[in-house]
């Protein structure tokens, strides 16, 4: 069941938020518990058999968290508890590694040694990238002590959670679960379904209206056969396209995810803050895919030993960091490529700063040097978007040698017209000169911002008359686009 | 201002226009295209006039059924297939007694099932043309044909799949075209309860002086619609330019393309079941003194070329054209393989989509059969050569 359909929309969610409130007023336990049961009920609707995986993977990894736990309580010894952890990992990494990476280290293992090995397709659970994060970093806080309450029925709530299961955001244990705990969310709140519909409303009308409509033009370039020749123009405004389907799909699904859980009362954590408006490669990774970027930095990262033995070794953290993390979202070299690509740029943007050169050009450039800064960014991003989107490396070297203009600049045969072009000009105003979601609406704190710092812009949500006429009109749009059905881009990772 | 008064204004506003478009659509729809009546005026008007009916996609159906019923008698052969026939004449063909049964969509399973309908149901039927679009996937499908019993003429459509269509983009976008039609008129009201109250247009003349009406027009382009004979106008569509047909050739062979995955979707191997009841009907139609005739479509020059090279489709399109091809001759069934117009003479502006000709295209193709012409080709055609010697199947 997608967020943007019928089912969803019409059925299960009245449902399920008239059952939590009615649960509610019986008990807050039972209302949790039909919170979870609903969310199992969610993940089972796209396929019961993987059910059981997940309620598994859920008991696996409470268990170890008690376990953890009551070792560190019981003041035994640090390797023990490492030790613990390290089962606890392992079987998460394990699971992940099956059904995600299996048949691509075999398939590279048989064109490593020239076999024809009849490998059989192994169907990825949905979420399963999400939740296995998810529950890794609960054991970690939980061996570090920041994971304080053991209640199953929360704990299951935690990592089943509707909103977040099937494509993030990934959320901490320590966010959550005292939310779970708090009386006034059992209580319907008039202010959290206006603030929870609003967000969803503009989550869904990114998703329908805006990124949904690049889809076929995108795919007009990438699903060409391989040694198309591309001009430069083609290349550039599906590589375009893509950066805004991306962003409007991916940051649409996180604020439909945000809205739903407001509904609740519960807050989820950001996931985007206008990350096409920043100024360098660090900055964005701050303000893309923001849950994933701190458990990259928190679990991987600061355990390598961050920049803690020197630039060298610094750097190097970030190579394996960004590498892993492009493995994270698919099994395929296209990925590993887009990963490293990041870690070079992480790697330059750090070497840059340590040399002071962007003090040099800002005080050359005076005023132009946000802009100029912020286009190269995007222009380094959308680079890396070849590698992201391309079905492989033969297809995406094709995209790239069109966009050096190696092939010419235009044709009066291109794959995308300038007509396509143009349109996404509108698109790209929003995505730099609008405030985002969370700016929209930073008065009433919609969500977790983990100290971010979200300035109040002039455009700003109040329960007016004509901002309810306008998020009404866009919601009006939405359902006129809820038959044309198409899945989150990132429900495949 | 309360939340409570913001929620009360954001639900009305998203509710009451949805609520307003249900109800206008659905009642839009119910005289309409979902109407099962308006197949049966329309033959009623189309037999008074011999005009050009212009009817609803989902009434297409049930209007050929009704037409051919009413024409029965005087029919000695059908043309089945979808929309990439439906420009084919008994004329291009030198029959007369000719109607283009053809409905657009229509895949394999229902040509099947309605050549074993039609077989039994009209004995005088000596001959059929059946369409295998193989580019379209139509011959792959799973679907088996469905047993042909007294095909009722009119089907209907559920209340619940009108309620859902009511809110869908196309179906909004046109209500809009529609209210501005409406407000132009002069008389706002009156164009709202006269299209409220008849599914008709209107009747026109086209530029030929033949009459039109459209009977609750999926698409209101006037003269777009159905002859006397059962074949399509396709007016007011545009043929392909130079630009156009290398950008159809060049999308034709994504692979998120329609014909790639189409051709990919059984490995290029047709539904042997639909083969099989075919050759029932031609055994059928040559007990007749009849023939079945199998017709694999034009496609746009240079395409089945590009379908047949490329590397995502070659296998299979080259195993698709191989089992059709020795299927035809070893149950002695005529077969004319199209694909390649180019061969033919047809040129790209005869098309106006990949796989669409405005019937210019099938002029040149029997054109080009020459002496293999209906009605003797047809009885036996396959001992037949043209001036050249060649087969009159290719």
């Amino acid at each position: 069941m997608l967020f943007n359909s019928y089912e969803f929309i019409g059925v299960y969610l009245p449902i399920v938020v008239a059952l939590f409130f009615i649960m509610a007023r019986l008990n807050h336990r039972l209302a949790a518990a039909s919170l979870a049961v609903a969310s199992v009920a969610f993940y089972g609707y796209w396929d019961v058999r993987y059910v059981p995986l997940l309620l598994g993977s859920v008991a696996f990894n409470y268990l170890f968290g008690v376990a953890i736990s009551r070792n560190a309580r019981n003041g035994a010894s640090p390797a023990t508890v490492r030790a613990w952890l390290a089962c606890g990992i392992a079987g998460d990494l394990v699971l992940l590694g099956y059904f995600k990476y299996f048949n691509f280290l075999l398939g590279s293992a048989a064109a490593i040694a020239g076999a024809d090995w009849n490998i059989v397709p192994i169907v990825l659970p949905l979420g399963i990238s999400f939740f296995t994060f998810t529950q890794i970093a609960f054991l970690v806080d939980t061996s570090q002590g920041k994971a304080q309450e053991y209640n199953f029925v929360h704990y299951t709530l935690f990592v089943t959670y509707f909103p977040h299961l099937i494509a993030g955001p990934i959320l901490h244990h320590k966010e959550m679960m005292p939310q779970f705990a708090k009386p006034e969310i059992y209580r319907i709140s008039l202010e959290n379904l206006a603030i929870g519909g609003t967000i969803f409303i503009i989550g869904l009308f990114k998703k329908l209206d805006l990124a949904d409509g690049l889809a076929h033009v995108v795919a007009r370039v990438f699903e060409a056969p391989a040694g198309t020749r591309f001009v430069a123009m083609e290349a550039w405004a599906a590589v375009l396209g893509y950066a805004l389907q991306l962003y409007f799909d991916f940051s649409g699904y996180s604020d439909m995810a945000v809205g739903l859980s407001r509904l609740f009362g519960i807050k989820l954590p950001i996931n985007f803050n206008s990350p096409y408006k920043a100024a360098n490669i660090i900055e964005f990774w701050r303000c893309w895919h923001m849950t994933l970027s701190r458990f990259l930095r928190d679990y991987l990262y600061i355990p390598l030993g961050g920049n803690r033995h020197g630039s060298g070794r610094r750097y190097l953290n970030l190579m394996i960091t960004m590498a892993l993390g492009g493995l994270w979202h698919g099994a395929g070299w296209t990925y590993v490529i887009w990963g490293s690509l990041h870690g070079l740029y992480l790697v330059a943007n750090h070497g840059w700063q340590h040399l002071g050169g962007g003090r040099i050009l800002s005080r050359l450039l005076g005023r132009l040097w946000r802009p100029t800064a912020c286009l190269l960014t995007f222009g380094c991003v959308c680079v890396a978007w070849v590698f992201f989107r391309a079905p492989d490396v033969e297809h995406a070297l094709d995209i790239l040698r069109g966009m050096t203009g190696i092939n010419g600049v235009l044709s009066s045969a291109m794959h995308i017209g300038k007509r396509d072009t143009v349109e996404m000009l509108p698109l790209l105003a929003i995505v730099w000169l609008l405030p985002n979601a969370y700016e929209f609406m930073a008065r009433v704190e919609p969500a977790l911002t983990a100290g971010l710092q979200l300035r109040p812009r002039r455009l700003q949500w109040r329960p007016t008359v004509p901002m309810a006429l306008a998020i009404g009109v866009m919601g009006f749009l939405c359902i006129t686009l809820l038959r044309r059905v198409t899945p989150f881009l990132y429900f495949q990772f | 201002m309360s939340y409570s008064r913001y929620l009360s204004v954001l639900g009305l506003t998203i509710l009451i226009p949805a609520l307003a478009i249900v109800a206008i659509n659905y009642r839009i729809g119910a005289i309409g295209w979902a109407n099962p009546e308006i197949a049966a005026t329309a033959v009623r008007w189309q037999r008074e006039t011999h005009g050009i009916v212009n009817i609803a996609v989902p009434q297409e159906r049930n209007f050929k059924f009704l037409s051919l019923a009413d024409r029965e008698p005087g029919v000695k052969g059908v043309i089945l297939g979808a929309s990439t026939v439906q420009s084919l004449r008994g004329a291009d063909l030198g029959l007369h007694g000719v109607y283009n049964f053809a409905i657009s969509s229509n895949d394999t399973a229902a040509v099947v099932t309605e050549a074993e309908y039609l077989a039994d149901a009209m004995p005088q039927l000596e001959w059929m043309v059946a369409s295998l679009d193989w580019v379209l996937g139509y011959v792959y499908r799973d679907e088996p044909p469905s047993v042909p019993d007294k095909v009722e003429q009119t089907s209907t459509i559920s209340t619940a799949a009108q309620l859902e269509d009511t809110l869908t983009l196309p179906r909004v976008v046109g209500l809009r075209a529609r209210l501005v039609e409406w407000v132009q008129s002069g008389a706002p009201v009156q164009a709202a309860v006269q299209a409220l109250t008849s599914p008709l247009s209107g009747p026109y003349r086209c530029t030929d002086g033949v009459p039109g009406e459209g009977f609750a027009a999926s698409d209101p382009t006037p003269c777009a619609g159905f002859r006397w004979d059962g074949t399509m106008s396709f007016e007011g569509q545009q043929p392909i330019t130079e630009t156009g047909h290398r950008l159809v050739l060049a999308r034709s062979l994504q692979q998120n393309g329609e014909y790639v995955q189409s051709i990919r979707s059984h490995r290029g191997m047709p539904n042997e079941e639909y083969l099989r009841d075919l050759t029932q009907v031609a055994a059928t139609l040559r007990a007749r003194g009849g023939r079945m005739i199998v017709l694999l479509p034009p496609l746009l020059p240079g395409l089945e070329r590009e379908l047949l090279s490329s590397t995502d489709t070659a296998e299979y399109a080259g195993l698709t054209k191989r089992v059709i091809h020795r299927w035809a001759a070893d149950h002695d069934i005529t077969l004319i393989d199209a694909g390649a117009s180019e061969d033919f003479g047809c040129q790209f502006s005869d098309f106006f989509d990949g796989h669409h000709n405005f019937g210019g295209c099938y002029d040149k193709i029997f054109t080009k059969l020459g002496d293999c012409r209906a009605p003797a080709w047809l009885l036996p055609p396959l001992e037949r050569k043209d001036e050249h010697g060649k087969n009159c199947s290719r």
